[in-house]
């Protein structure tokens, strides 16, 4: 039984336990106690603890666990000593880490969208560049067809038809909806959206089908099973669909976003779904591994070339446009995609964003790690004259580095859970910061500690160490000379600095300052006073009366009906002169004629549209008019495009898109037919609720069976044609106050060294008769120098990125000069306040405190 | 200080050491025993050793070995200052509580 003991027991208290145990069962025996022996036996096993077991000794007694000890204990004295460094280094680690792992998580998300598809590296979207500046993303309907039966190597196709504002119902259950999309059978044998109810393989076989998410179907369901239920849906005419599928919510990585899929059998006949006049359908294939890519590029060239008899000359310009699904959301600029965009650019920008904070913050880090070593000077020789290897001091001090930046990295996935749902609620994406649902973020943590360790732990570390005894212990002066050594490095990073947070808070002006003129500047007509309405198929019936309707409006000045609106997409088609077979590209609006008074726009030569008279008639902007009639006056001229028409006007140039471009041809023409998109209302803003209402109800008197009609006020489609600029606003603002902090810590650590090594120095001026401006002007001297070098590379610096971010921009503001001074001496005041305090305690300190080691 | 507070094992121990002079895991159970009649477990005992000398409360050396141990020795405990000083402040903040309870009156019911 004592064998049990000595198993588990440390020696350390084996002895005097066992000769314990042996006494009490001598004694139970002169007792006659009965079964003592297993009370022996219990009494063993009740001795069993963590504390008294060999295990745990031999870890309390273990070295490693000594000096770790000691370690983390000297660590936490250190940073309790001086808590106002300890505060900056830590937030500057926090910081650091949390914003480059914030951009890396960002990036990682927009890399990865639609990578969720098992086959994603062989699907492609088919897109085409018939020679105009940009590829179109959509093309014709029969090209799918074309592609699934001729061309080797192609697995499958499936094509997409995105339908806009459509009205479904289902019941009592009526909602406008913006995402249903028409697609092909094949669609769940290519792409990876997951089918919750139905089968895959036949769900949209039948052209009456249609396949709903999770979430419509409880919108419209409850907690009804869905499946062969009927939904009324409203395009272009009365359909009735029924439900085959329920599949889950289209992920959020996806570029195509749907909430129904309805079989595209249902749209149009075999007839029209094979015809290559059609040109809206999204084509996409699934290959074999390794393709032959030329092959089949050439063969749909070839295609393209016969069903449109295409010239000679536009064949050489004309390119079939292959993209890697993958490659659709980040890396394509096309016409007419379906695409929620994202900017590969704002990767990169925030990527090195990203990156830049973090290396300013771990200078800042170094910095002032080896500021606080220096205090500690004395510590390392006396470590030293006690024994202490160069080895072992580097392990103390990269172990000491080590523990603070486990806890900022602790600090910084709490930082990144605490601001999730603002960024979510500002990408409007479900990026996952929390460390628990995203595993992925507590490797790269783990990664960059590491890293970080290696980066900024080993110089300090080594730095420190390297010291001789004698001369620390001696005296100060050598040990500063060493230091001066590496006082370039330092103030080169210091340098660095000062330019970038200069070049932040330039930039945060530029930025606001050109948002503000893009709200500002008056684009050629009024959208202050424009109401819009979409028009659908339900709507269009009865578009005449609608519109005489809310002429009646009181409130309502005017209303007009075209194919597009300003800051929407408007058509670009050719358009010829009559008798000149040279077709000029121009966008393209149909408009009535009221369309120039409701959008207040001038017109420079000739006149409006005739109203009575029932044939095509052309204005064209003064672009247009030079272009297609350079030498003569236009006014008059015949233009071809669908119809003949006589130009009888000419409008002042007005932006009709975002200001990123600047203006270019537009044609409107007032045609015979009805192919309008919206109606344009022009109001007075006085009384914008009571012409809300009086639309609400004529909504309800034309259409009783349908939800409200939905507006939007034309101002604010053009603040969103600027979200991303917006966006950038704000991101730069918040990096600019960052950086601002940064700096701070920055000349923290500078100021702090600086004040250290002079002040023997001021405290001998000082006794010989300095004053204390005197001292504090000595001390904030060195400071100057470093801005007035980080204002020359800065300033430059801040104008190119100016340049280059505005030029993305047709129409720019001026790079005000004045903000440049502005920002420049708020930069100098920013350091000159913060090295200021720093410096002030050494200059005002009692010279006998300073001197009385000497 | 953490730690200075005594708990009532604890309490038991330091003053049976006390009484003692030096004393070790079997003798505090005896004496234990012979003047409370509580049965203490060896164990029970040892980790409370263990713990007051952690505490400063109680200093230990090795002590001779006896035939009945099978020739080990014993560890013994011997109080320090400091746990002197605990155990008497253990003492007065207990007198201190008893001055401020009132003396009881138990009222009779007449039912």
């Amino acid at each position: 039984m004592d064998r049990i003991l000595e198993w588990y027991c440390a020696e350390y208290y084996l002895e005097e336990v066992q000769g314990d145990l042996h006494e009490w069962y001598a004694q139970s025996q002169e007792n006659q106690t009965s079964f003592r022996n297993l009370r022996y036996l219990i009494n063993i096993v009740r001795y069993f603890s963590f504390e008294r077991s060999k295990t745990f000794q031999n870890i309390i007694q273990h070295p490693q666990y000594l000096s770790m000890k000691s370690i983390i204990k000297i660590t936490f004295r250190n940073l309790r000593k001086d808590k106002i460094s300890a505060f900056i280094r830590f937030a500057n680690l926090v910081f650091g880490i949390g914003v480059f792992m914030l951009a890396l998580i960002y990036a990682d998300y927009e890399l990865n969208y639609d990578r969720f598809h098992t086959n994603a590296d062989n699907i492609y979207r088919m897109g085409q560049d018939t020679g105009g500046d940009r590829a179109w993303a959509a093309g014709p309907f029969g090209l799918g067809p074309f592609i699934q039966e001729n061309i080797p190597d192609v697995k499958r196709v499936a094509r997409f038809i995105p339908e806009r504002n459509t009205w479904i119902s289902h019941e009592d259950k009526k909602f406008y909806e913006q995402n249903v999309f028409y697609a092909d059978s094949s669609v769940f044998n290519m792409l990876s959206y997951e089918m919750i109810q139905g089968n895959p393989k036949t769900a949209l076989k039948d052209p009456s089908s249609i396949v709903i998410t999770e979430s419509m179907a409880k919108k419209y369901f409850g907690n009804e099973d869905p499946m062969g239920k009927r939904m009324q849906l409203l395009v272009d005419g009365d359909d009735a669909s029924i439900v085959t599928g329920v599949i889950k919510d289209v992920p959020d990585q996806s570029h195509l976003q749907f909430d129904f899929l309805r079989s595209i059998y249902s749209y149009g006949d075999e007839e029209y779904q094979r015809s290559w006049r059609n040109y809206f359908v999204y084509t996409y294939f699934e290959t074999i591994d390794n393709p032959d890519f030329d092959r089949i590029e050439n063969l749909i060239k070839e295609e393209f070339f016969t069903q449109y008899n295409v010239s000679e000359e536009r064949k050489e310009k004309f390119k079939t446009v292959l993209t890697p699904i993958h490659r659709i959301h980040l890396f394509t600029d096309q016409e007419k995609d379906v695409a929620d965009h994202g900017n590969v650019y704002t990767i990169y920008i925030l990527l090195s964003i990203g990156t830049f904070v973090l290396i300013i913050s771990c200078i800042n880090f170094v910095n002032i790690t080896i500021i606080k070593g220096l205090d500690r000077s004395k510590e390392v020789g006396l470590r030293k004259t006690v024994g202490a290897s160069r080895g072992s001091l580097v392990t103390q001090f990269l172990s000491e580095n080590l523990v603070l930046l486990v806890l900022a990295g602790l600090g910084s996935l709490l930082l990144l859970i605490l601001i999730e749902p603002a960024v979510q609620n500002f990408t409007g994406k479900q990026v996952s910061l929390n460390f628990i649902a995203n595993p992925i973020i507590a490797l790269v943590l783990l990664g960059i500690i590491l890293g970080l360790e290696l980066l900024s732990g080993l110089y300090p570390a080594i730095l420190l160490s390297k010291f001789r005894p004698a001369e620390i212990l001696n005296s100060s002066e050598k040990t500063s000379s060493r230091f001066s050594k590496v006082g370039f490095t330092r103030k080169t990073l210091v340098i660095l600095q000062f330019s970038l947070s200069l070049i932040l808070i330039i930039g945060s002006v530029v930025v606001s300052n050109q948002m503000n003129y893009l709200r500002t500047k008056h684009l050629g007509f009024e959208k202050d006073q424009i109401l819009l309405l979409k028009l659908n198929y339900s709507l269009r019936q009865k578009v005449e009366t609608l519109g005489e309707m809310i002429n009646e409006i009181p409130g309502v000045s005017n209303h007009t009906i075209s194919s597009s609106v300003p800051g929407y997409r408007i058509m670009m088609e050719g358009v010829r002169n009559l008798g000149d077979p040279e077709r000029r590209y121009s966008r393209i609006l149909i408009v009535d004629e009221n369309f120039l008074n409701t959008y207040n726009m001038d017109i420079s030569s000739g006149e409006n549209f005739t109203p009575t008279r029932n044939e095509t008639e052309f204005i064209i902007n003064e672009s247009m008019a030079a272009l297609s009639f350079p030498d003569r006056d236009p006014i008059g001229q015949q233009l071809v495009w669908n119809d003949t028409g006589r130009v009888v006007g000419v409008v002042k140039d007005f932006n009709f898109q975002s200001l990123h471009t600047s203006i270019e041809p537009l044609t409107m023409v007032k045609f015979p037919g009805d192919s309008y998109g919206y109606l344009s209302i022009q109001f007075n803003p006085e009384s914008v609720e009571k012409v809300l209402s009086g639309i609400g109800d004529i909504s309800d008197e034309l259409y009783p069976n349908l939800p409200d009609m939905e507006v939007e006020f034309l101002d604010s489609r053009f603040e969103e044609l600027y979200q991303s600029e917006n966006k950038l606003q704000v991101i730069i603002g918040v990096f600019c106050l960052m950086t601002i902090f940064l700096t701070i810590s920055g000349v923290f650590g500078v100021a702090s060294y600086n004040a250290h090594k002079k002040s023997k120095e001021i405290a001998v001026r000082k006794v010989l008769g300095a004053s204390y401006p005197e001292m504090l002007w000595q001390l904030l001297q060195g400071f100057l120098y470093l801005l007035l070098i980080a204002i020359c590379i800065g300033l430059p610096g801040a104008f190119i990125l100016s340049k280059w971010w505005l030029r993305d921009f047709a129409y720019q503001t001026d790079i005000p000069v004045a903000m440049f001074v502005i920002s420049a001496v708020a930069m100098v005041l920013i350091v000159l306040l913060t090295s200021g305090y720093i410096s002030s305690k050494t200059a005002r300190t009692n010279p006998a405190t300073i001197l009385k080691d000497e | 200080m953490k730690g200075q507070h005594l708990g009532e094992l604890e309490e038991l121990t330091l003053i049976t050491t006390a009484i003692l002079g030096e004393s070790y895991t079997v003798s505090i159970v005896n004496e234990v025993k012979e003047s409370t009649g509580r049965n203490l477990t060896l164990s029970a005992v040892h980790t409370v050793l263990v713990r007051l000398e952690k505490k400063g409360f109680l200093k230990s050396f090795m002590g001779g070995a006896t035939n009945e141990r099978g020739g080990r020795r014993r560890r013994l405990y011997k109080i320090t200052a400091s746990g002197y000083a605990a155990m008497n402040e253990a003492k007065q903040l207990r007198t201190q509580l008893w001055d401020k309870v009132p003396a009881l009156t138990f009222e009779f019911s007449r039912s």
